[in-house]
């Protein structure tokens, strides 16, 4: 009975129990949620850039020692040309000429002929002289003809020939007792042909004479003539008793003057047959005069066709000319009938163009002198007889010439040089260069004054700056081989570069022209070139950052269709955002940064605006000796925020200008520096 | 002290399982003997198989849930770590045989056990970043995160128990032999964990982060030479079965169950003797360390660079830093864990004011755990005949470290052989919840204030108790039967062979 007892007691406290263990105290799990609100601060990063760094030198941006940045253009041979733009000489024609044979003279001829009393009484019959010889006897008068031909002896000097000039005189001494008169031909004694006839009268006795000339043109004597008395008359001595002597003679003598043969067979004696100086005219067909001409490479070539019966000997010669330090002289031998070729060399050789009385200027001397020589046997000749020559100069190339090259404009081609910096090419508002300059660095080996009308103009949007500087005479040597160097310059005493150069800018155009022997009454005429003469000139600028820059910016679309919000999980809120920035910096430069937030209409629905950049402080000469600070925060919460997180667009504007607003030339340098450390600070709720 | 004991609960594996309260003092229940060898164990055989499973949390529901912000909750209810232990025990199997006197037993148990402390710093970053105790931003805030730890274990303890018993069944002792076996499991140890922000300008600061942590296992991951990065300690790389390095130590228990009166039981039982703490090399130790200072990007520009290039270089260097200082590459080290015995001591004293139905006191004690207690309790059991235990308590923590709770346990047998049991030592907080289900799920899970945690308990066996039932059955049937005698002259032959069957069969007769 007790256990019954005690087991429904137990049951019964532990029925209870259980059911008072039910706890009133309790909680209940229903959105239960974990919810985290963490603020955290992040360093971002830290960035020192030196602009040496972020502006390196390139073909248009260079620093000098000094680290003050300087934009450069060089364009090499802005302009340039050499002698062969100047002058040239002309391609040389071949030049032909002849020396023609003529008619030759002849060296006069003399034969002696005696024709006894006894030969002629036996020839005409009269032997009563005959027979008197050796008496006094009176002496019969006569009054023959055809007595007979005597003599057909030759010249000696030639065997045939005709002649063009010239005349043969008989001369008649009469050792008879008794005047005589003759009529003579002179006859080809091989045919008997009469070549010319003579009359000699009255030849007084005993020693008396008689002569007759006869022209010998367009006759011709054979090797062999003889004198056929064709008549013979006398008064005799009457009665009177002359001494008879048959060995008495009658004497012929024969004698030439002035003999020229056109056609001979003949012996030629050793005889000039030309001298003569010939010019070869180098003229340009311009206004230039050429005064000296050394060639560095030149031959003359020449080709001698003769048809002469006799070599020739020809003397070349150039007059005034000197190749080291000899003039030009050359002596040819022209065999008779022969073609002779050769060549004359000119290297070296300064030849003097001034010496034709006609042209003092641009004429080669040429002086021909050719001479027979004679062998010493007869030959045949011709007066059609010649020498034809042909000369050419070949592979001209001088070393210098000198003369009066004339007047002459070259162009300098057009040309465009790009002006565009990469960091100031979205730039708006402009950045001034306070000593810009152009220099034409000129090197000129030509000995004339040429004279530099240089066209220069920098361009914007099609809008030209015209430098208008002055117009410059180029360096140029005075002694002949030298060069000479100078440098032209513009700058901002001198011209409107500073126009020109404020930027930004797209382009330089450059042009011009180069006038030569623009004027003769100051810088004379006397030019000269030489074979490597040339003129050059390379184009420097140099635009030292010494500037003055205000109101620049630009502008750039940082980020399009952004959709911040998708990035943060829904479970998470941004509740605020800062974004701390610290800078310092010791460019010269102020720079503000507004950040512009757009939403998918475009529609700006926030703004900030971050002031970047303190300028650093600048000295007297520009120079930056104390950096700038800045520290900014930038706190984004509530309404802003949610606007920039759901913002579609960011558009960033940049705006700049260089220290104390611009007004105050400053110095963009190499050492320049600028530090930015970014860190952010950002409160989140996160319900999970 | 507290937290002393987290950080050696986190770093010391033990085995649990063999302490249960909920079987302990349950007649017929293999968890019973278990405990207390020298308990009666009421059967000739027994095989069962039971498990265990406890998970605690180092804060009340009532503090979590107080809102539902349950990290806000947390960390204003409490100025320790939050920690997460857990514990899954299997009886597999447990048998028990009696021949005469002696009753002899054997089983094993499987452990698993897990926990994981996440430090308050940890906790207080998350939720308020590095905002200092009014909310406003710290710039040289310091976290240190190195409480956090992770733990896992799989142990088992194979025993041999034999009992005698003695005086007429009146002293019974019990001893075991108990082998402990560390299978496998993993640590995970920060040494350092931390975030540290300086600021030195006024603006800006410096954030670094280190960690430093210890990662061991045993038995868990094959080619441990070749592990060298945190994503190799993954499943392809697994081992979990091929038990190359088990670590083992032997305790021995005992028990004494005295009745000097037919309704006073004294119960002592003691455990984990001679089993203290061992340690061993894990078999893969490996450390990742690192640091990471988050100073941003650093960018100072030189001749020949490409600004932008540069820039974008300096920038993903600096998240290479950021993360990639974070590495998860793993380097070898060496690493010790421990495997604890536990200890535990019954004490009980029980009055029976039934033949197996009793009221008792109940002293039990555990140490050389990372979970250590002792409660006194108030316990009662009721024999509703043979077919149902039911058993109950309430503990009272002697500790500071532990609370009190109330022990539920019923068991009872669904055929003659087949019985089951299950218990709860958090009957208060299972009964509260299931409470809350039953008014308004919708609302909710409901849960008591007080809750840390979850206990239950259940097993099942196949039990032929001994003949003391059959013989009581029997007695009961002489009983009825001398009653009836007494009313009758004399027997029929039939039935004094019984009576006289039954004496002889009767253990009173010994």
């Amino acid at each position: 009975m007790t256990t019954k007892i005690m087991k429904n007691l137990f049951l019964v406290c532990l029925t209870g129990l259980v059911a008072m263990s039910c706890q009133k105290d309790t909680v209940t799990l229903d959105n239960v949620d974990i919810i985290a609100m963490p603020v955290l601060a992040i360093p971002l990063g830290e960035m020192t850039l030196t602009l040496g760094h972020l502006l390196v030198p390139d073909d248009s941006l260079i620093f000098e020692d000094n680290m003050d940045y300087k934009l450069i253009v060089v364009q090499d041979s802005v302009f340039g040309f050499n002698v062969n733009d100047l002058i040239s000489l002309p391609v040389q024609s071949p030049s032909n000429s002849s020396i023609s044979m003529g008619t030759i003279p002849v060296a006069n001829v003399s034969i002696n002929q005696d024709i006894p009393l006894g030969t002629v009484a036996a020839d005409a019959g009269l032997t009563t002289i005959n027979t008197a010889h050796g008496s006094n006897a009176p002496f019969p008068s006569l009054n023959e003809t055809n007595i007979g031909t005597y003599g057909g002896s030759g010249f000696g000097s030639f065997s045939s020939a005709s002649f063009s000039n010239g005349s043969m005189t008989i001369s008649l001494t009469n050792d008879w007792p008794v005047a005589v008169s003759l009529g003579i031909d002179l006859v080809n004694s091989s045919t008997g042909s009469t070549i010319a006839s003579y009359t000699l009268n009255n030849a007084s006795a005993n020693g008396g004479t008689a002569s007759d000339t006869e022209s010998l043109i367009n006759k011709t004597l054979p090797s062999t003539v003889g004198f056929k008395i064709t008549s013979l008359t006398s008064p005799g001595s009457g009665s009177t008793f002359v001494g008879i002597d048959t060995t008495d003679a009658l004497t012929l003598d024969i004698s030439s003057a002035d003999l020229e043969v056109y056609n001979a067979v003949t012996e030629i004696s050793t005889q000039d047959i030309s001298n003569d100086t010939q010019y070869i005219d180098l003229g340009t067909g311009g206004s230039e005069e050429l005064r000296e001409l050394l060639f560095s490479t030149a031959s003359f070539d020449y080709e001698f066709t003769s048809t002469l019966a006799e070599t020739l000997e020809l003397t070349l010669g150039f007059p005034g000319s000197d190749q080291n330090g000899v003039e030009v002289d050359t002596t040819i031998t022209i065999t008779a009938g022969a073609t002779t070729i050769g060549s004359i060399n000119l290297d070296n050789a300064i030849l003097d163009l001034t010496t034709d009385p006609a042209q003092n200027h641009s004429k080669l001397p040429i002086s021909v002198t050719a001479t027979l020589i004679s062998s010493g046997a007869q030959v045949s000749i011709d007066s059609s007889d010649a020498l034809n020559m042909t000369f050419e100069m070949t592979n001209l190339q001088f070393g210098h010439i000198l003369g009066y090259f004339g007047t002459q404009q070259i162009v300098i081609d057009p040309g465009s040089v790009p002006l565009s910096v990469e960091f100031l090419d979205d730039l708006n508002g402009q950045i001034s260069f306070a000593e810009p300059s152009i220099s034409m660095e000129i090197t000129n080996s030509i000995g004339l004054p040429i004279e530099l009308a240089l066209d220069f103009s920098s361009y914007s949007a099609g809008n030209g700056f015209a430098l208008n500087g002055p117009d410059y005479v180029l360096p140029y040597p005075t002694i002949i081989g030298n060069t000479e160097t100078g440098t032209l310059i513009f700058d901002n005493t001198n011209s409107q570069i500073v126009d020109v150069f404020t930027l930004p800018k797209d382009s330089i155009v450059y042009g011009g022209a180069v006038n030569i022997n623009h004027d003769t009454s100051s810088f004379g005429t006397s030019n000269f070139v030489t074979n490597s003469s040339s003129i050059s000139g390379d184009l420097l600028m140099e635009l030292p950052f010494m500037i003055t820059a205000s109101a620049l910016s630009f502008g750039d679309t940082l980020a399009q269709d952004l959709d911040l919000l998708s990035y943060i999980p829904n479970e998470v809120e941004i509740k605020a955002l800062r974004v701390l920035m610290a800078t310092s910096t010791t460019l010269p430069l102020n720079a503000t940064i507004v950040l512009r937030f757009y939403d998918d209409a475009w529609n700006e629905i926030h703004s900030e605006s971050i002031d970047l950049l303190q300028s650093g402080i600048p000295n007297m000469n520009g120079i930056v000796t104390a950096p700038g600070y800045s520290s900014i925060s930038v706190d984004i919460s509530g309404a802003d925020l949610t606007d920039v997180l759901s913002a579609q667009s960011i558009l960033a504007e940049v705006l700049m200008e260089t220290y104390n607003g611009g007004t105050e030339p400053v110095k963009l340098r190499t050492d320049a520096t600028m530090g930015i450390t970014v860190g952010i600070q950002v409160e989140v709720t996160a319900i999970i | 002290m507290k937290r002393y004991i987290i950080l050696f609960a986190l770093f010391s594996i033990t085995q649990l399982g063999a302490q249960n309260i909920s079987t302990f003092g349950l007649l017929g229940n293999a968890g019973n003997l278990i405990q207390n060898p020298g308990a009666d164990p009421l059967t000739k055989f027994q095989l069962s198989f039971g498990a265990q499973g406890t998970l605690g949390i180092s804060a009340t529901a009532g503090e979590l849930f107080s809102s539902n912000d349950v990290l806000g909750n947390l960390l204003a209810a409490s100025t320790e770590d939050f920690s997460l232990n857990g514990l899954a025990g299997l009886n597999l199997p447990h048998i028990g045989f009696k021949i005469g006197d002696h009753y002899f037993f054997s089983g094993i148990n499987i452990d698993v056990d897990f926990g994981l402390v996440i430090d308050r710093d940890l906790l207080l970053f998350a939720r308020n970043g590095m905002a200092d105790a009014n909310g406003g931003l710290d710039l040289n805030y310091a976290g240190d995160f190195s409480n956090s730890g992770a733990r896992l274990s799989v142990s088992s303890r194979s025993y041999f128990g034999y009992q005698r018993a003695l005086l007429n069944n009146t002293l019974r002792l019990g001893i075991t032999y108990n082998n402990h076996n560390y299978l496998a499991g993993l640590d995970v140890s920060a040494n350092t964990l931390g975030l540290n922000s300086s600021n030195s300008t006024g603006a800006f600061n410096e954030v670094t982060a280190q960690y430093d942590i210890d990662i061991a296992s045993t038995n868990l991951f094959s080619s441990t030479s070749s592990i060298d990065s945190l994503t190799d300690l993954n499943y392809s790389n697994r081992m979990l079965g091929d038990l190359t390095s088990v670590e083992s130590r032997n305790s021995l228990g005992f028990g004494v169950t005295y009745k000097p009166l037919k309704a006073l039981e004294l119960q002592l039982s003691m455990s984990g003797i001679g089993g203290t703490f061992m340690s061993f090399d894990s078999q893969l130790a490996k450390n990742m360390s690192g640091s990471s200072t988050i100073n941003g990007f650093n960018y100072t520009s030189a001749q020949g660079d490409t600004i932008s290039n540069e820039l974008s270089n300096a920038i993903d260097q600096f998240t290479d830093e950021a993360t990639g200082g974070i590495t998860t590459a793993l380097s070898n080290s060496s690493y010790t864990q421990t495997f604890n015995i536990a200890k535990s001591a019954n004490a009980a004293v029980n009055y029976y004011f039934d033949k197996r139905s009793y009221l008792g006191v109940h002293y039990t004690s555990r140490s050389n755990t990372y979970s250590d207690f002792q409660y006194v309790g108030l316990n009662s059991m009721v024999w509703v005949g043979k077919y149902l235990q039911l058993k109950g308590g309430y503990y009272l923590s002697m500790d500071e470290l532990n609370d009190d709770f109330m022990n539920v346990a019923l068991q009872f047998r669904v055929t003659p052989l087949l019985q089951i049991y299950l218990g709860t030592n958090t009957m208060s907080d299972i009964a509260t919840a299931l409470g809350g289900v039953s008014n308004s799920f919708a609302d909710g899970l409901t849960l008591a204030s007080a809750t840390k945690g979850v206990n239950v308990s259940a097993g099942i066996s196949f039990t032929s108790f001994d003949k003391r039932f059959k013989l009581e059955k029997e007695a009961r049937k002489l009983k009825r039967a001398e009653a009836k005698a007494a009313q009758a002259t004399s027997l029929s032959p039939a039935d004094q062979q019984k009576v006289d069957s039954a004496a002889a069969n009767s253990s009173t007769k010994k």
